[in-house]
């Protein structure tokens, strides 16, 4: 146990972000948005909503940032050390199942946060975490993006984000502005069952041959060339 | 025992090792029975392959002045010095006999011939 | 630790290695050389078990990687031009993190090669120059009792110094003729004096592979005067250089061959060897 929590964050690699301007991009969003929400709308900064927002956008951000710097695939030397196929498997599963464990519990000390919010009932909170969920079990994208595969999987992923977010968003907003509003919370929920899950489900298949991929050097360097 | 490799260049590396181990032998400086260095330490040693030290020792071996024994390594056969001798006598007749042809070729005469070779000698 | 290949073939993106077919025998020091792009980076990779196999077959100590990967994996060291090591981590932390894979990772003995060769065991791996870092992953190398070391072009970034200890160290590890060495490099003098095994790729095909002596019988350096070489058979004569004071020529050797006496007859280092077998098709 002490050695996943030491190569997990051991894994992490600030030198991805000079690589990585999609997502740097991406997440400027989370910056963006709510400023602008903040600034246009009738919200004005209120202690409510600075609540929520740290309670909702933030952990997103984290999520997002942390699944930015890390790669499913291995180190070169990690293929060169003495594991059979099904161990390193299991290393490879087990670290990105930490990973999404790891980023839920965040998710989930956000929801806490906003709890005491009378509005934020149970429905709410769900709603959050099933959203923060989806980007969750997300991998960065690897590979210069001349490689079709590439592309097709960031605008996927690019996709799902923007739906979890704008979802989010528009649970911030009732939860700040003490919008009880049911058909509301109704409406995000079916959009989340309808568009969203499929869009995932569909993603999450591409997402286990990654894995599988990372499994060998010479198909996880095909991958990421 | 002093053995000393010039980089290859006419002469191949494990005749060099051959020719001075057998002088080492017939001159007495390695005793009969005597044990040689294994072929790895004479390589290690002389910074050749020890492909080449093996292939050195073969040659010897084939030649009958050194044997192997299992497991425990190469030794200098009991050897008749007078044959060894008589052998290498032979060699130095044959090549005198080249270089007699090649001083007739060359309109040398057998008093010259024989001037030379003194004064060489010397 | 043997190797052996029969028939082994890869098939990369723009490059193709083909057919390969050679047998080291445990206990020696094997030299790999080719030009850049001949195929050794690549055939290292299939060594180390990077890449997979596409045809043939490659057995190391009988065990195959499809099935033994572990095992052998853990006889294996392994020193490559790239860095394996986390630079944030100090040496030290290096070498237990990755050395607990390893069934034989010896603590003290990494200490202990680390302090031989001059580096400080709490530094950062980031913070050592490219020759440190070899002499590092070097050090790991050799301490989890590997059976077989695998070097990519290590010597280059070695002071002269370091390169004789580095020489010596190699000849101890074979010493009791159990261990192996494969190493590839462009510094051929260091071969001319020390390798056992030879294999020459050019192009992703095989040129030469086999023992130093079966090398030296193969081939010759002529020189002297130029319509005297061209007496020679001209099958025999792989390329040709003249210059004005006369011409040298690389020849395939057989025992049986004679050589005008005038013409100085000699073994062509493995760098001659390279240069003139590289410019043979040229006019």
């Amino acid at each position: 146990m002490k050695n996943i929590v030491r190569d997990y964050f051991r894994a992490i690699k600030i030198s991805r972000l000079g690589r990585e301007t999609n997502g740097l991009f991406l997440l400027s969003y989370f910056i963006v948005m709510p400023v602008l929400i903040g600034v246009t709308g009738n919200v004005n900064f209120r202690r409510e909503y600075m609540i929520a927002f740290t309670g909702i956008l933030l952990p997103m951000a984290l999520c997002c940032l942390d699944i930015l710097l890390r790669s499913p695939g291995l180190d070169k030397m990690m293929y060169l050390c003495p594991m059979s196929r099904e161990e390193r498997k299991k290393y490879i599963y087990g670290m990105y199942r930490f990973g999404v464990a790891v980023r839920m519990l965040v998710s989930l000390m956000g929801v806490c946060i906003i709890i005491p919010f009378s509005c934020c009932g149970l429905f709410s909170a769900v709603q959050i975490l099933l959203n923060d969920f989806l980007i969750a079990v997300m991998t960065a994208s690897e590979g210069s993006g001349e490689n079709d595969g590439t592309n097709k999987e960031i605008q996927q992923q690019i996709l799902i984000i923007a739906l979890a977010f704008i979802s989010n968003i528009i649970e911030t907003a009732i939860v700040a502005d003490e919008l009880p509003d049911f058909w509301v919370k109704l409406a995000l929920f079916g959009i989340f069952v309808i568009v969203q899950l499929p869009m995932s489900l569909k993603y999450v298949r591409y997402q286990k041959q990654k894995l599988d991929d990372a499994v060998y050097y010479e198909t996880w360097l095909r991958r990421t060339a | 025992m002093k053995i000393t490799i010039l980089p290859q260049g006419t002469l191949a590396i494990y005749e060099q090792i051959v020719n001075q181990l057998k002088n080492a032998i017939v001159t007495g400086h390695l005793q009969a029975g005597e044990a040689l260095p294994s072929i790895r330490a004479l390589a290690a040693d002389l910074s050749v392959s020890v492909i080449t030290t093996k292939r050195a020792y073969e040659e010897l071996e084939k030649e009958g002045l050194i044997r192997s024994v299992a497991g425990k390594g190469f030794y200098v056969c009991e050897y008749n010095t007078d044959y060894l001798k008589e052998k290498q006598l032979m060699m130095i007749e044959k090549r005198l006999g080249e270089l007699i042809d090649e001083a007739k070729q060359a309109g040398l005469g057998c008093g010259e011939f024989v001037e030379m070779a003194e004064t060489l000698w010397k | 630790m043997t190797i052996e290949a029969k028939g082994l073939s890869k098939k990369l993106k723009n490059f193709q290695l083909d057919n390969l077919s050679f047998t080291i025998p445990s206990g020696y020091i094997c030299g790999l050389i080719g030009q850049n792009g001949a195929g050794k980076t690549t055939l290292l990779h299939l060594l180390l078990g990077l890449y997979q196999v596409d045809e043939g077959e490659l057995l190391i100590d009988g065990m195959d990687y499809a099935g033994e990967e572990k095992r052998i994996h853990n006889e294996i060291g392994t020193v490559l031009t790239e860095e394996l090591f986390d630079p944030s981590l100090t040496l030290m932390q290096n070498g237990n993190d990755y050395g607990r894979y390893y069934d034989a990772y010896d603590k003290k003995a990494m200490e202990s090669y680390l302090e031989l060769f001059g580096l400080e065991k709490s530094k950062k791996f980031g913070r050592l120059s490219k020759g440190e870092k070899l002499k590092c992953q070097f050090a790991f190398a050799l301490s989890h009792d590997a059976k077989l070391l695998i070097l990519d072009e290590p010597t280059g970034n070695f002071d002269p110094e370091f390169r004789e200890q580095f020489f010596k160290i190699l000849k101890e590890f074979i010493a009791d003729g159990s261990r192996s060495v494969v190493l590839a490099t462009h510094l051929t003098e260091d071969l001319d004096r020390m390798a056992d095994y030879l294999i020459f790729l050019e192009k992703g095909k095989q040129v030469f592979a086999g023992d130093i002596e079966k090398f030296r019988d193969s081939y010759r350096m002529i020189s002297g005067e130029a319509y005297k070489i061209r007496l020679l058979q001209k099958e025999k004569i792989i390329r040709m250089e003249e210059n004005a004071y006369g011409a040298k020529a690389l020849t395939a050797h057989s025992r049986l061959n004679r050589y005008d006496r005038e013409l100085v007859v000699a073994y062509p280092t493995i760098e001659e060897f390279m240069y003139f077998y590289g410019r043979r098709k040229e006019e």
